[in-house]
C-alpha cells in the first residue's frame, strides 16, 4: 500500500437518496462523494442511473458495510466479485470498509461488531484482507468502528490492533475521527493517544460525523452535528496526518445540502489552519518556540 | 485460534438475535447467558454492565431492522398497527434471520411468514399486501432492459409478425393474490384511510418505467398473455391463445389494446436471442397441453 494510492480528494460528503435529486439537478459545490456499496450493489434501476450521473461529475469512493472482514465464516467470494464489478464500473478513487465481523454463520447482524484485540485476530484479519486485496486487485481502507463492549481476552489496545492489521495487511487506515472519540468515552481511554500511535503514513480518508450522548455511554448515530470535541480532534488529526481526504457522514436526521457543504467548508478551513500550524511548529522546531495548540478555541470557533 | 473466535461470534450472535420480551430492563437481560459467563467475556465497569452493553447491540439490530422493514412495507405496516408490526417482525425474524448482505433482502421471506402467522389473524389479506409490497422493491431494483418501442414495431414487415416472440423486461413481475390488495396499498401510499379489501382473487402486474414502479390490476386473459410472453410463445400462439375459441372483432381488439398498453408502458421487449429449436417446441404445444 501506498499513499500515492489514496490522493487528496478535498473535502466531501455521503451521497444520500434524500439529495438524489438536488444533486443530478443542481450538480453542488463538493469536492467527492462516498456513497454506500451495497446501496449500488443491485443488478440495475434508479440507484445505478444516479450514480453514473454523480461519476461523470464527481470523484466518488466506495465505503462498504457488509465485507465482514472479520467473520470466521469463508469470505464471502459472491458479494466481493459483485464490489468489484461495482468498481470496475464506477471507478472509485478507493474501496473501503470497516474492521469488525457483521456475521456467522450464513447470518448477518446488519451491524458493525467489535472483535478481540489480540495478535491472533490480526494474522487471522491480515491474512483476509491480503485476500481480499488480491481479488479486488487494489489496496483498500479499513475504518475503526464505534464500539460499544470490548473483550475481556484482548490483550492489546484498539489503536494497537488497528495499526497492526493494517501493517500486517498492507492496506490503508479510513480513521474515523467521531469513532475515536465515542470509544474514547465508551471504554475510557485517551483519544489523543490514540491519535498519536496510528502510523501517519497509513492513514488515507478521515471520517467526521456526529454522535448522541446516551449518558452512560454515547451512541455513533450519524445524526447530530459534529461535536466540538470531535473538531479539536480532527484538528489533532489533520495537523499529524496531512493532507487526508476528509468525508462528512450524516444518515439520520439528513439536513439540507447546503448544511452538509457548511461543515465540508469548516473541515477544510479547520485542515488549512493545521496546515498552516504545522508548518509554523516545523519551523520552530529548528530553534524557535513550538506553536501553542488552538484547540479551545476551535471548541468555541466551530462548535455551533 | 479461528475456533475460539468463531465460538465468540456464535455465542454473541445467539445472544445479539435473541427476541427478549418488550419491557425487560437492560440489565436484566441474560439472553441465554449466565451473567457470570457474560462477564467473563465482556469487560463491564461501573457505569454499564457486560449486559448492558451487550442489549446496545441487541437494541441496534432488532430497531435496525424493524425501521428498515417498516419503510420497505409501510402497507403491511399500517395494517398490522405499530406494536404488532413490532412483535410480528420480531417473530419474523427469529423464524427469517437475514442472511443476504443486503438489508433491502430482510423482507423478502415476510410474505412467505405472513401466510401462516396466528398473529395477524384479523388481516387475512395482510400476505397479499406483503407480497406485492415486496414485487416492488425487486421491481426497483431489477435488471435494466430496453423496452420496445411501437415505432420499431411498426417497421417490422407484417408478414414476419406471427413469428415474433416477446418477452417481459426483468423489472415486469405478475402476481396473483386472494384479495383485491392494489386499492388498499394506493390509499397507504395517498396517505388516506385503508379498508379491507374484498375476498375476490385479483391478478396485478408490476413494472418499471423509466426508473419509477408501478402496479395495476389486470384480467385473467391478460395475466395469461404475460404468462406467454414468458414462455417465449410466438405472437401467432399469443394471438391464438388469448382469442381463445373467440374469432370475432373482439378478441382482436382485445390484444391491439394490450399491445399498444404494453408498449406505452414499457413492458415489452423482443426476444431475439431465443433459441430457434426450443421456441418453435414452445409455439407447437398445445393449449393447455402436457409440458412432457
Amino acid at each position: 500500500m501506498k499513499r500515492a494510492d489514496f490522493p487528496f480528494l478535498g473535502f466531501g460528503v455521503g451521497l444520500r437518496r434524500e439529495h438524489y435529486e438536488l444533486v443530478l439537478a443542481e450538480k453542488p459545490a463538493i469536492d467527492w462523494f462516498e456513497v454506500i456499496s451495497e446501496n449500488f450493489m443491485v443488478a440495475g434501476g434508479r440507484p445505478l442511473q444516479v450514480l453514473e450521473s454523480v461519476r461523470e461529475r464527481y470523484p466518488i469512493v466506495l465505503h462498504g458495510v457488509s465485507l465482514s472482514i472479520g467473520s470466521t465464516d469463508r469470505l464471502d467470494r459472491q458479494y466481493i466479485a459483485e464490489l468489484k464489478a461495482l468498481a470496475r464500473r464506477f471507478e472509485p478513487a478507493w474501496v473501503s470498509d470497516h474492521l469488525c465481523w457483521t456475521g456467522v454463520d450464513g447470518r448477518n447482524l446488519h451491524d458493525l461488531l467489535p472483535l478481540p484485540y489480540t495478535s491472533t485476530v490480526v494474522r487471522h484479519v491480515a491474512r483476509r484482507v491480503r485476500q481480499v486485496q488480491d481479488i479486488l486487485e487494489r489496496p483498500i481502507l479499513l475504518e475503526n468502528v464505534s464500539t460499544y463492549m470490548r473483550f475481556a481476552e484482548s490483550t492489546m489496545s484498539e489503536w494497537e490492533f488497528l495499526a497492526a492489521v493494517a501493517e500486517q495487511a498492507d492496506c490503508g487506515i479510513l480513521l474515523d475521527v467521531n469513532n475515536i472519540f465515542v470509544n474514547a468515552f465508551n471504554h475510557r481511554f485517551d483519544p489523543v493517544q490514540y491519535i498519536s500511535s496510528i502510523p501517519v503514513e497509513r492513514v488515507a480518508q478521515f471520517h467526521l460525523a456526529g454522535h448522541s450522548d446516551h449518558g452512560a455511554y454515547l451512541l455513533d448515530t450519524h445524526d447530530h452535528p459534529i461535536r466540538p470535541e470531535v473538531w479539536s480532534l480532527y484538528e489533532l488529526a489533520a495537523r499529524r496526518f496531512g493532507a487526508v481526504s476528509t468525508l462528512i457522514e450524516w444518515d439520520d436526521n439528513i439536513p439540507q445540502f447546503s448544511e452538509l457543504q457548511t461543515v465540508a467548508k469548516t473541515a477544510r478551513r479547520i485542515f488549512d489552519a493545521s496546515s498552516a500550524r504545522e508548518r509554523d511548529s516545523q519551523k520552530s522546531n529548528d530553534g524557535k518556540k513550538p506553536a501553542k495548540s488552538s484547540a479551545p478555541a476551535l471548541q468555541s470557533d466551530y462548535g455551533a | 485460534m479461528e475456533k475460539s473466535l468463531q465460538s465468540l461470534q456464535r455465542l454473541l450472535y445467539k445472544a445479539i438475535t435473541a427476541p427478549e420480551p418488550a419491557g425487560t430492563p437492560a440489565h436484566a437481560l441474560g439472553r441465554g447467558l449466565a451473567a457470570s459467563r457474560l462477564e467473563a467475556i465482556i469487560a463491564g465497569d461501573e457505569r454499564l454492565s457486560a449486559a448492558e452493553r451487550l442489549a446496545i447491540y441487541a437494541n441496534a439490530y432488532f430497531y435496525r431492522l424493524l425501521e428498515c422493514l417498516r419503510d420497505d412495507f409501510p402497507a403491511t405496516a399500517t395494517i398490522a398497527g405499530a406494536e404488532r408490526f413490532l412483535e410480528l417482525i420480531r417473530d419474523y425474524l427469529a423464524a427469517y434471520p437475514p442472511s443476504h448482505h443486503s438489508v433491502t433482502y430482510a423482507g423478502r421471506f415476510l410474505a412467505d411468514f405472513l401466510c401462516n402467522y396466528h398473529g395477524v389473524q384479523q388481516y387475512p389479506f395482510i400476505a397479499d399486501v406483503a407480497r406485492l409490497e415486496w414485487t416492488l422493491i425487486e421491481a426497483f431494483q431489477a435488471r435494466d432492459a430496453v423496452a420496445l418501442k411501437a415505432e420499431v414495431l411498426r417497421a417490422i414487415a407484417p408478414e414476419r409478425w406471427p413469428e415474433l416472440r416477446f418477452k417481459t423486461p426483468p423489472a415486469l413481475s405478475v402476481i396473483d393474490c386472494r384479495w383485491r390488495v392494489t386499492e388498499l396499498l394506493r390509499a397507504v401510499q395517498e396517505g388516506n384511510e385503508w379498508r379491507p379489501p374484498e375476498a375476490t382473487s385479483q391478478n396485478v402486474v408490476v413494472w418499471r418505467q423509466d426508473a419509477t414502479v408501478y402496479y395495476r390490476e389486470i384480467t385473467r386473459r391478460e395475466r395469461d398473455a404475460f404468462s406467454l410472453l414468458a414462455q417465449g410463445s410466438s405472437f401467432a400462439v399469443l394471438c391464438e391463445r388469448i382469442a381463445g375459441t373467440r374469432a370475432d372483432s373482439k378478441a382482436v381488439q382485445e390484444i391491439n389494446r394490450m399491445i399498444e398498453r404494453w408498449l406505452a408502458d414499457g413492458c415489452l421487449m423482443l426476444d431475439d436471442g431465443a433459441a430457434p429449436a426450443r421456441a418453435k417446441a414452445a409455439a407447437k404445444r398445445p393449449p393447455d397441453g402436457p409440458t412432457t
